[in-house]
């Protein structure tokens, strides 16, 4: 296995929607190393994107302690998280999320650019996603399972050591689902990155190294038996 | 006879503005209904004094001199000549001041008009009294407003020069003596709930004349009629109108009648003799009923008449010219030239007022 | 009906929308009936000051004594048809003058006859006629209660009646009324005639008439001025409706679906079109309800200044302010109704367009061009001031189509050469900004081009009347003697007065020149006090050249007859006719009527509405105690002295009144559009949340964020500005060498004030700032759910 990258301990996280006091996370505990690819199920409303938001610091902690890359979060500055997420620390949604107003080539180069890298093997990751003839569209002209590798394209240009995905192939039919599973797999064995993966899939879960289970405000192990 | 003065106010804003101006039916009447308040009223018992009453009477509310006249040219074309000369007074007077001023006493107010069958021409004028642009002297006899001028040239002569937009006349006229003093001695009721007015005429005599029509001068003789008559309230408050003729028989006689339209219709005669002996006719003494009516511009009114007088044997109908003979403004009134026909033939002028509204 | 309720559900959800609706419709109503109902009331004010052409004559009498009674029924008796007037004057100051007619007689003249028209003259005829046994006055009621606080001794039985009408510091009556409050004053008998009647009669022995009026052209200038006030209401409209476009553009999309929804549910196209129209038209008629009402008080709170250039500089008087009529009120609603009507458009046609990234429409690149090149042509060529603005109005589409693209070009290339990933960013997100904000944007620059345009018309016009007034008033003092007198014999008065070096009598009246009514001016072309005079265009050695047969004439009357110097042209100064050339035009601010200069040995006494002043230059004005001399010396006792500073502040208050309403609704135009681009620029910023938060999540600092948010709406707002500079200019050009020349009759260098420019500039970064920092947190969490 691998070097812890994060690490949480009995992370606590609640919200005030006006007329009650919400606890979504409570005593979560949890260690992501590096080459590793946790997948994350649960309920939908129990907090999975709420743990994601956690662990990259667009959100703060109400409790408990979060360890990134042995730096405790305590001492980490708005600043700090900013230049964690440009180069280390990379995020996928559900819906590619890409710059609309640039083309797939320009926010892989943006991607990059924000990084600080000024050499960057996009162009051949495109070509490894086999979406290297969408170099010069617009995201708004590709495909869903297009969008997603472009998106894929961009985490991984940025080089980075975590990759934070909240339902990868939530939008992406199955047969596309199928094809993109494998190439984020590999592309995460290869540059040994730590991976945390929510997703309802439960193939895709099976892919991963680690299944865990988000209820009650607190991870536990999944039990494929008991799946819905 | 009763005339158009009531007509007074109403024409005199319609003639200023150069447009026809509605102003209330009832307003133009209560110049002739209202009772006086100050002025002298007419009565029985009251009498005609010449030549002072040709002269003006400021003491009465409404008074006119109002001739009419039924001329022809040399080579028989026919004209009819109308004059009116009004007075109303505002204030009752007689008033103070003798020297000319601007002063808001009496209005003057004059109508002109020339007819020919089917063509009828009017002219009007207006003056306020007190400044000189209008009055009438008694002696010698003058009537003026502005240009236009009727005055005794000697003891048995008068002339009268008129001049309108398109036309003209400057007749000489004898007036035929005595004076006629209609009604009651020249007191003349105009219903049988008294009221009425000072009336007293002239037959005339249109010796020599010129009048010039549509670019045309004519040299004309012909006879006619002149009424003097003043009251402060001539009409009762159901009373609408009236239908006044003057006839010339050509038997050398003269007829005045009229008929006053309200609730119970007044009639009033006077006729005159060859000689000049004039003769009231009571309502039992001749009978006036209208025979056919036209279809004028402003409804239909009675253009033909049937008239009988028993006692002095006639019996003719009087038709009127063809044409419309509206003089116009807020309160019109028929003013046109007739024909006299059946037991004697004659000429002479109808006048209506009070219909087509 | 269930569609009502989902129709009001969207403004429901979204308040801030129908109030921003409603609020810039208010506005637009407001301005434009505001503005109609003052040029309005002016039309019929100056088709009612329009007296006939046909001269009038005044009638004298041989022997020079007064009038009186008696010459009038003379008159009269003679078959003229004349008619009386009696002026009675108060020595008490702004006492308003009697004017007595005989209305019986007043048929005659043409003033009191008009029957083209309501009629108004004469009814108030009619009126003095009904009311003959009362003694009536009747006058505007302000005119009616500075007369009642004279409380003179005669007056005690009058009656009085406001009428609308009558030229002001004038009261009506009959003439017996007038007669007797002659007691009270002075009086004076004028008679007049149509000059017609000449034709027909000869006057009586003893009596000879005079030229009281030639009678007065109609004056196009009027009707130019009010068709300006008129254009600028359009371009608030106009304004109105771009704004309305982009509230409608917001919500298209979100409106657009539950259409679609609903058309899927079932309900047929045409209830929801109609459901649509009503929408409209309630939006319309409660937009334009309040508009019209508040546009009133705007006309009331404006028509006093207003009335008092319409007074001053084109001789229009009284002024009545109409109530708004049905037709109005319709006329309101139906334009409103219409600009959100094309507002809405794409959505009454329930029109599929593409959104999204900022598209090159390339027909707006072609058809912009050519609206613009045509519009300029006309404009260079025209001479009708419609046509002039219609082909402004032009120039300022062409430019408004353009102006969004151009943006986006600029970001577009800007954001290519750029290598720093984030600033890429932010000129692709500017370009998104333009594209969202096109139209509101499109409107601030259309307010800012003519803020700019008539502040260069406005403060040029004022460098230049100071600079002229400084020339012109050579005097040290200018004595108004109070009535008429004497040139000569008050010449050689005042030279012995204390301190006098020098006395320029300036005798004005009216005259002929070729035909068309002009007033006349005539000096003494020797004075030293007109040596400064300035000149568009002089022979050498004018002043001799005056005496010698020539004229001056002003730019109004140079450009109206199109006359220039060595022009020969036909002078006529009471009853004789001479030839005369053109030496010099000079310019002539302030008002529109065409004015020539003749020595004064030219004009005799017969020049009609004659009237002497008197310019005197003084040695040590300040010791010459020449405001005690109306004391001291009896003979000036009326008049009115008044020294060059005095003037020029007189002068300049009725330069200012004149553009007060330009200036005021100029700010009104550019307030709104402020105003609605901040609003618009708000919701704009917060349906951008998103895109600053997929940012935040890549890294970048919320405060980099906000900063940048702050920077893209000041770049905007900024470069917005920049390019309105220009059609500022170019505006401020069309305003001063074609719209003055053509409305007003004199023509202006165009100025440029860089310094305006700035503060203007300043402003629109302002605005895009303060919009910026309204919004605040450009990050919100929740934008990342909806991708």
């Amino acid at each position: 296995m691998g070097i812890p990258l994060i690490t949480a301990s009995a992370l606590r996280k609640s919200y005030d929607n006006g007329r009650e006091h919400i606890n979504v996370l409570s005593g979560l505990s949890f260690t992501l190393q590096s080459g590793e690819a946790v997948a994350i199920v649960g309920p939908s409303g129990s907090g999975k994107s709420t743990l994601l938001n956690l662990l990259n610091g667009l959100l703060i902690p109400d409790g408990g302690a979060l360890n990134v890359f042995g730096v405790p979060s305590s001492e980490l500055t708005e600043k700090d998280w900013a230049e964690l997420r440009r180069m280390r620390i990379a995020t996928l949604f559900q819906d590619g999320n890409l710059i609309p107003t640039l083309t797939v080539a320009r926010n892989v180069a943006f991607r990059a650019g924000l990084a600080g890298l000024h050499e960057h093997d996009g162009e051949a990751l495109l070509a490894q996603l086999d979406i290297a003839d969408t170099a010069n569209r617009y995201p708004d002209q590709l495909s869903g399972g297009q969008r997603q590798r472009a998106a894929l394209t961009c985490a991984f240009v940025m080089q980075p050591q975590v990759i934070l995905a909240d339902e990868p192939t939530g939008s992406l039919d199955y047969a596309t689902a199928q094809k993109v599973a494998p190439l984020f797999f590999d592309a995460i064995r290869e540059r040994g990155v730590g991976a945390l993966i929510v997703t309802h899939n439960p193939e895709l879960a099976k892919r991963c190294d680690r299944v865990l289970e988000l209820r009650e405000g607190a991870l536990h192990p999944w039990d494929s038996a008991m799946s819905s | 006879m009763s005339r158009a003065g009531w007509i007074l106010l109403a024409l005199l804003v319609a003639m200023l503005a150069g447009c026809t101006e509605e102003v209330g039916r009832d307003s133009s009447v209560g110049a002739l209904t209202d009772p006086p308040a100050g002025f002298r009223q007419a009565a029985p018992g009251m009498r005609v004094n010449l030549p002072e009453d040709m002269g003006a009477h400021p003491e009465y509310r409404l008074e006119w001199w109002y001739l009419t006249a039924n001329l022809k040219s040399a080579d028989g074309k026919r004209f009819g000549v109308q004059w009116t000369l009004f007075r109303n007074g505002v204030r009752p007077g007689p008033f103070t001041s003798v020297e000319p001023g601007w002063q808001r006493d009496e209005i003057w107010l004059a109508h002109a008009a020339l007819s020919r069958p089917d063509e009828h021409h009017f002219a009007d004028r207006a003056a306020r009294g007190g400044t000189g642009q209008a009055g009438v002297m008694e002696q010698p006899f003058k009537a003026w407003i502005d240009h236009w001028e009727l005055r005794s040239l000697d003891a048995s002569t008068w002339e009268i020069s008129v001049e309108g937009e398109d036309f003209r006349y400057r007749l000489k006229i004898q007036p035929q003596q005595p004076a006629v003093l209609n009604g009651d001695r020249g007191f003349s009721a105009k219903s049988a709930a008294g009221g009425g007015s000072m009336y007293f005429s002239y037959p005339l005599r249109i010796i020599d004349g010129e009048l010039e029509v549509g670019g045309e001068k004519f040299a004309v003789s012909g006879q006619g009629w002149f009424d003097r008559e003043w009251s402060s309230q001539y009409l009762k408050s159901d009373q609408v109108g009236w239908d006044w003729m003057a006839l010339h028989l050509d038997d050398g006689r003269h007829l005045m009648l009229f008929r006053v339209r309200g609730a119970d219709d007044f009639y009033s005669a006077t006729v005159v003799g060859k000689s000049g002996k004039a003769r009231t006719l009571t309502d039992r003494e001749f009978t006036l009923t209208p025979l056919e009516f036209r279809n004028s511009r402003f409804g239909s009114v009675p253009t033909t008449w049937q008239l009988s007088v028993p006692l002095a044997d006639i019996n003719v109908q009087v038709r009127s010219w063809p044409g419309d003979y509206w003089n116009p403004g807020a309160l019109r009134y028929w003013e046109g030239p007739v024909e006299v026909s059946g037991s004697h033939t004659g000429e002479g002028y109808l006048e209506m007022t009070g219909y087509g509204d | 009906m269930g569609l009502g309720h989902v129709f009001l559900s969207h403004y429901q959800r979204h308040p801030g929308q129908l109030a921003g609706l409603v609020l810039i419709l208010l506005c637009a109503a407001m301005l434009w009936s505001g503005v109609r109902s003052l040029t309005g009331s002016a039309e019929n004010a100056v088709a009612r000051s329009q007296a006939a052409l046909e001269p009038l004559l005044s009638i004298v009498r041989e022997d020079g004594a007064a009038l009186d009674i008696q010459d009038f029924v003379r008159l009269r008796r003679a078959g003229l048809c004349a008619s009386p007037r009696m002026t009675v004057t108060f020595s008490q100051s702004a006492a308003p003058a009697i004017i007595g007619i005989d209305p019986f007689s007043a048929g005659c003249l043409r003033q009191y006859r008009e029957q083209q028209q309501e009629g108004e003259s004469a009814a108030l005829v009619g009126k003095l006629v009904t009311q003959f046994d009362r003694p009536l006055l009747m006058g505007s009621a302000k005119d009616l209660l500075r007369w009642k606080q004279l409380s003179l001794p005669h007056s005690a039985s009058i009656q009085w009646e406001a009428v609308e009408g009558l030229s002001s510091g004038e009261l009506l009556a009959d003439i017996s009324v007038a007669a007797e409050l002659s007691a009270d004053g002075r009086s004076r008998l004028q008679i007049f005639l149509p000059a017609t009647e000449l034709d027909r009669l000869p006057l009586p022995v003893g009596y000879r008439s005079q030229i009281q009026d030639y009678g007065v052209e109609p004056d196009p200038l009027v009707n130019a001025f009010l068709l300006s006030l008129d254009a600028l209401g359009a371009l608030a409209l106009l304004v109105a409706a771009l704004l309305v476009r982009s509230v409608y553009r917001f919500a298209l999309e979100q409106r657009r679906r539950s259409l679609e929804i609903l058309l899927r549910l079932g309900v047929p196209n045409t209830h929801l079109r109609l459901a649509l129209i009503a929408e409209v038209v309630l939006v319309a008629l409660v937009g334009g309800t309040l508009g019209m009402w508040l546009g009133g008080q705007l006309a009331s709170a404006m028509a006093e200044g207003f009335e008092g250039t319409l007074r001053g500089m084109f001789n229009v008087d009284s002024l009545t302010m109409a109530g708004p009529t049905l037709e109005t009120w319709l006329g309101m609603v139906l334009i409103l109704a219409v600009v959100v009507a094309w507002a809405c458009a794409d959505l009454l046609l329930l029109r599929v367009e593409k959104q999204g990234r900022a598209e090159v429409k390339t027909w707006r690149w072609l058809a912009a061009p050519v609206l613009v090149a045509v519009s300029l042509a006309v404009l260079l060529i025209t001479d009708k001031l419609w046509l002039v603005f219609l082909s402004a109005l032009g120039c300022l589409i062409g430019a408004g189509l353009l102006l969004p693209e151009l943006l986006n070009r600029l970001f577009a290339l800007a954001e290519r050469y750029c290598r720093q990933p984030l600033l890429e960013w932010s000129f692709s997100e500017m370009r998104v900004l333009c594209s969202l904000l096109q139209l509101p944007l499109t409107a601030l620059a259309f307010a800012i081009a003519t803020a700019i345009g008539v502040h260069a018309m406005v403060t040029g016009f004022e460098t230049t009347f100071g600079r002229w007034l400084d020339q012109r008033l050579q005097g040290d003092l200018y004595l108004d003697p109070g009535r008429q007198v004497d040139a000569v014999e008050w010449e050689k008065r005042l030279q012995r007065l204390p301190g006098v070096t020098s006395v320029l009598p300036m005798v004005r009246g009216r005259g002929l020149l070729d035909g068309v009514p002009v007033d006349v001016f005539a000096v003494d072309p020797a004075s030293p006090l007109l040596q400064e005079w300035p000149f568009l265009v002089a022979v050498p050695d004018h002043w001799s050249a005056l005496v010698t047969g020539g004229v001056l004439i002003n730019e109004q009357l140079a450009r109206r007859r199109s006359l220039d110097v060595s022009d020969a042209v036909k002078v006529q100064v009471g009853g004789q006719v001479q030839s005369r050339s053109v030496v010099g035009i000079y310019a002539d601010y302030g008002r529109p009527d065409g004015e020539m200069m003749l020595p004064i040995s030219a004009v005799t006494d017969a020049l009609p509405g004659s009237y002497a002043a008197f310019v005197l230059g003084v040695t040590s004005l300040g010791e010459s105690g020449w405001r005690e001399w109306p004391e001291q010396f009896h003979w000036l006792a009326e008049s009115r002295l008044r020294d060059q500073a005095g003037l020029k502040q007189a002068a300049n208050a009725a330069f200012d009144r004149t553009f007060q309403m330009t200036r005021r609704l100029n700010t009104l135009t550019l307030v709104l559009a402020g105003t609605a681009l901040a609003l618009m620029g708000l919701v704009i910023f917060r349906m951008r949340q998103g895109s600053y938060t997929l940012l935040h999540v890549y890294g970048v600092q919320r405060r980099n964020l906000r900063r940048r948010l702050i920077a893209h709406s000041m770049l905007v707002t900024g470069l917005l500005g920049l390019l309105a500079i220009p059609l500022g200019v170019f505006l401020g050009w069309v305003l001063v060498a074609r719209v003055n020349p053509v409305a007003f009759g004199w023509a202006l260098p165009l100025h440029l004030y860089p310094g305006f420019w700035l503060l203007v500039w300043a402003a629109c970064l302002l605005i895009g700032a303060l919009v910026a920092l309204l919004v605040g947190n450009p990050v919100r969490l929740g934008t990342l759910k909806n991708e």
